[in-house]
Protein backbone atom coordinates (compact mmCIF):
# COMPACT_ATOMS: atom_id res chain seq x y z
CA UNK A 1 0.00 0.00 0.00
CA UNK A 2 1.06 3.51 -0.76
CA UNK A 3 2.53 5.32 2.23
CA UNK A 4 1.74 9.00 2.28
CA UNK A 5 3.23 11.59 4.55
CA UNK A 6 1.19 12.57 7.58
CA UNK A 7 -0.54 14.98 7.61
CA UNK A 8 -1.55 14.07 4.19
CA UNK A 9 -3.25 16.60 1.96
CA UNK A 10 -6.27 15.53 -0.02
CA UNK A 11 -7.96 17.51 -2.76
CA UNK A 12 -11.69 17.15 -3.56
CA UNK A 13 -12.26 19.06 -6.81
CA UNK A 14 -16.05 18.68 -6.52
CA UNK A 15 -16.33 19.00 -2.75
CA UNK A 16 -18.16 16.36 -0.73
CA UNK A 17 -21.95 16.18 -0.34
CA UNK A 18 -22.84 18.53 2.48
CA UNK A 19 -19.40 20.18 2.13
CA UNK A 20 -19.89 21.41 -1.40
CA UNK A 21 -17.31 24.17 -1.26
CA UNK A 22 -14.63 22.14 0.51
CA UNK A 23 -11.68 21.43 -1.75
CA UNK A 24 -8.76 20.94 0.60
CA UNK A 25 -8.46 18.46 3.44
CA UNK A 26 -5.74 16.99 5.58
CA UNK A 27 -5.91 13.39 6.69
CA UNK A 28 -4.32 12.90 10.06
CA UNK A 29 -3.88 9.63 11.79
CA UNK A 30 -2.84 9.50 15.41
CA UNK A 31 -0.31 6.77 14.63
CA UNK A 32 0.17 4.04 12.10
CA UNK A 33 -2.08 1.65 14.03
CA UNK A 34 -4.93 4.10 14.55
CA UNK A 35 -8.22 2.74 13.26
CA UNK A 36 -9.73 6.18 12.65
CA UNK A 37 -8.24 9.18 10.99
CA UNK A 38 -9.40 12.77 11.05
CA UNK A 39 -10.13 14.35 7.70
CA UNK A 40 -9.86 18.04 8.48
CA UNK A 41 -11.57 20.53 6.23
CA UNK A 42 -8.88 23.10 5.53
CA UNK A 43 -11.41 25.41 3.83
CA UNK A 44 -13.52 25.53 7.00
CA UNK A 45 -11.05 25.29 9.86
CA UNK A 46 -12.33 23.52 12.94
CA UNK A 47 -14.54 21.09 11.06
CA UNK A 48 -13.70 17.58 10.03
CA UNK A 49 -14.90 14.07 9.48
CA UNK A 50 -13.70 10.92 11.17
CA UNK A 51 -12.85 8.32 8.56
CA UNK A 52 -11.62 4.76 8.54
CA UNK A 53 -10.66 2.08 6.11
CA UNK A 54 -13.71 -0.18 6.08
CA UNK A 55 -12.24 -3.60 5.40
CA UNK A 56 -11.65 -4.87 8.92
CA UNK A 57 -14.61 -3.14 10.53
CA UNK A 58 -17.09 -4.14 7.87
CA UNK A 59 -16.05 -7.58 6.66
CA UNK A 60 -17.88 -8.49 3.50
CA UNK A 61 -18.04 -4.89 2.33
CA UNK A 62 -17.46 -5.02 -1.39
CA UNK A 63 -18.41 -1.71 -2.94
CA UNK A 64 -18.69 -1.76 -6.71
CA UNK A 65 -16.96 1.48 -7.66
CA UNK A 66 -18.03 2.41 -11.20
CA UNK A 67 -15.13 3.02 -13.58
CA UNK A 68 -16.49 6.37 -14.67
CA UNK A 69 -16.60 7.54 -11.06
CA UNK A 70 -12.98 6.49 -10.59
CA UNK A 71 -11.92 8.11 -13.86
CA UNK A 72 -13.20 11.43 -12.52
CA UNK A 73 -10.30 11.42 -10.10
CA UNK A 74 -7.84 9.99 -12.61
CA UNK A 75 -7.85 6.40 -11.38
CA UNK A 76 -7.03 3.92 -14.11
CA UNK A 77 -5.58 1.13 -12.04
CA UNK A 78 -6.97 -0.59 -8.96
CA UNK A 79 -3.66 -0.07 -7.17
CA UNK A 80 -4.26 3.69 -7.30
CA UNK A 81 -7.39 3.49 -5.15
CA UNK A 82 -7.70 3.86 -1.43
CA UNK A 83 -11.17 3.68 0.14
CA UNK A 84 -12.20 5.48 3.30
CA UNK A 85 -15.64 5.61 4.87
CA UNK A 86 -17.06 8.33 7.08
CA UNK A 87 -17.58 7.30 10.69
CA UNK A 88 -20.13 8.93 12.96
CA UNK A 89 -18.81 8.70 16.49
CA UNK A 90 -21.48 9.60 19.04
CA UNK A 91 -20.57 12.52 21.25
CA UNK A 92 -21.30 12.25 24.94
CA UNK A 93 -23.94 14.95 24.86
CA UNK A 94 -26.08 13.50 22.10
CA UNK A 95 -28.87 11.02 22.22
CA UNK A 96 -27.00 8.64 19.97
CA UNK A 97 -26.58 5.21 21.46
CA UNK A 98 -23.26 5.15 23.29
CA UNK A 99 -20.74 2.59 22.20
CA UNK A 100 -22.00 2.40 18.65
CA UNK A 101 -20.14 3.96 15.76
CA UNK A 102 -21.86 4.26 12.43
CA UNK A 103 -20.04 3.76 9.14
CA UNK A 104 -21.38 5.21 5.91
CA UNK A 105 -20.96 2.31 3.52
CA UNK A 106 -23.32 3.83 0.96
CA UNK A 107 -20.93 6.61 -0.01
CA UNK A 108 -17.25 5.66 0.30
CA UNK A 109 -14.62 8.33 -0.18
CA UNK A 110 -12.31 7.10 -2.90
CA UNK A 111 -8.81 8.51 -3.00
CA UNK A 112 -6.37 8.42 -5.89
CA UNK A 113 -3.25 7.68 -3.86
CA UNK A 114 -0.93 8.86 -6.63
CA UNK A 115 -2.44 12.35 -6.79
CA UNK A 116 -4.29 12.52 -3.43
CA UNK A 117 -7.43 13.55 -5.30
CA UNK A 118 -10.65 12.23 -3.82
CA UNK A 119 -14.36 12.11 -4.31
CA UNK A 120 -17.23 10.59 -2.41
CA UNK A 121 -18.95 8.02 -4.58
CA UNK A 122 -22.65 7.52 -3.93
CA UNK A 123 -23.48 3.87 -4.54
CA UNK A 124 -27.08 3.58 -5.61
CA UNK A 125 -28.90 0.25 -5.74
CA UNK A 126 -26.01 -1.70 -4.19
CA UNK A 127 -27.69 -2.07 -0.82
CA UNK A 128 -24.80 -0.79 1.33
CA UNK A 129 -26.21 1.09 4.32
CA UNK A 130 -25.77 4.76 5.03
CA UNK A 131 -25.52 3.85 8.71
CA UNK A 132 -23.75 0.57 9.40
CA UNK A 133 -23.24 -0.01 13.14
CA UNK A 134 -20.02 -1.21 14.70
CA UNK A 135 -19.46 -1.68 18.40
CA UNK A 136 -16.64 -0.14 20.33
CA UNK A 137 -14.65 -1.16 23.32
CA UNK A 138 -12.62 1.12 25.47
CA UNK B 1 -38.23 25.39 -13.56
CA UNK B 2 -39.25 24.37 -17.05
CA UNK B 3 -42.43 22.29 -16.94
CA UNK B 4 -43.32 19.90 -19.76
CA UNK B 5 -46.37 17.71 -20.16
CA UNK B 6 -45.63 14.30 -21.64
CA UNK B 7 -47.69 11.19 -22.23
CA UNK B 8 -46.70 7.59 -21.66
CA UNK B 9 -44.12 6.53 -24.27
CA UNK B 10 -43.15 10.09 -25.13
CA UNK B 11 -39.61 11.38 -24.75
CA UNK B 12 -37.64 14.57 -24.47
CA UNK B 13 -33.95 15.32 -24.78
CA UNK B 14 -31.56 17.24 -22.58
CA UNK B 15 -28.64 18.71 -24.47
CA UNK B 16 -27.22 16.61 -27.30
CA UNK B 17 -26.96 13.21 -25.79
CA UNK B 18 -29.47 12.68 -23.00
CA UNK B 19 -32.91 11.32 -23.72
CA UNK B 20 -35.63 10.87 -21.13
CA UNK B 21 -38.59 8.58 -21.82
CA UNK B 22 -41.79 8.35 -19.80
CA UNK B 23 -42.21 4.58 -19.62
CA UNK B 24 -45.22 4.11 -17.42
CA UNK B 25 -47.64 6.29 -15.51
CA UNK B 26 -49.65 5.09 -12.55
CA UNK B 27 -51.35 7.10 -9.86
CA UNK B 28 -48.58 8.48 -7.69
CA UNK B 29 -45.73 6.76 -9.59
CA UNK B 30 -43.97 7.49 -12.85
CA UNK B 31 -41.33 5.21 -14.37
CA UNK B 32 -38.74 7.16 -16.27
CA UNK B 33 -36.11 5.78 -18.63
CA UNK B 34 -32.85 7.69 -19.11
CA UNK B 35 -30.48 7.26 -22.02
CA UNK B 36 -27.27 9.10 -21.24
CA UNK B 37 -23.51 8.66 -21.63
CA UNK B 38 -21.88 6.74 -18.79
CA UNK B 39 -20.14 9.91 -17.70
CA UNK B 40 -23.49 11.42 -16.71
CA UNK B 41 -24.28 10.50 -13.15
CA UNK B 42 -27.91 9.76 -12.48
CA UNK B 43 -28.82 9.62 -8.82
CA UNK B 44 -32.08 9.88 -6.94
CA UNK B 45 -32.02 13.32 -5.35
CA UNK B 46 -33.08 12.05 -1.94
CA UNK B 47 -30.01 9.79 -1.88
CA UNK B 48 -27.66 12.71 -2.56
CA UNK B 49 -29.45 14.69 0.17
CA UNK B 50 -29.22 11.74 2.56
CA UNK B 51 -25.45 11.49 2.02
CA UNK B 52 -25.07 15.25 2.54
CA UNK B 53 -27.11 15.01 5.75
CA UNK B 54 -25.07 12.01 6.91
CA UNK B 55 -21.82 13.91 6.29
CA UNK B 56 -23.15 16.93 8.16
CA UNK B 57 -24.23 14.70 11.06
CA UNK B 58 -20.78 13.08 11.14
CA UNK B 59 -18.93 16.40 11.24
CA UNK B 60 -16.74 16.81 14.27
CA UNK B 61 -14.94 19.71 15.79
CA UNK B 62 -11.29 19.25 14.92
CA UNK B 63 -10.20 20.65 18.23
CA UNK B 64 -10.23 17.06 19.43
CA UNK B 65 -6.79 15.54 19.74
CA UNK B 66 -6.79 12.34 17.73
CA UNK B 67 -3.35 11.37 18.95
CA UNK B 68 -4.83 10.69 22.37
CA UNK B 69 -7.99 9.16 21.03
CA UNK B 70 -7.86 5.44 21.47
CA UNK B 71 -10.90 3.69 20.21
CA UNK B 72 -11.02 0.00 19.72
CA UNK B 73 -13.76 -1.02 17.39
CA UNK B 74 -15.07 -4.24 16.02
CA UNK B 75 -17.83 -5.36 13.71
CA UNK B 76 -21.23 -5.90 15.24
CA UNK B 77 -21.95 -9.59 15.51
CA UNK B 78 -25.60 -10.16 14.87
CA UNK B 79 -27.29 -13.00 16.68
Amino acid sequence: MHEAPDPHLIHTPEGLPGFDSARHWSLERGDADAVFGLLQNLDQPGVGLMVTEPWELAPGYEPDLPDDELERIGIRDASDVSVLVVATIPQRDTSEEPGIIWLNLAAPITVNVRTNTARQVILDRQGWPLRHPITTRG
Amino acid sequence: MLVLTRREGETFTLGDDIEIEILDIKPGVVRVGIRAPRSVRVLRSELVQAVAAANAAAAVSTSIDTSSMIIEASPVTRS
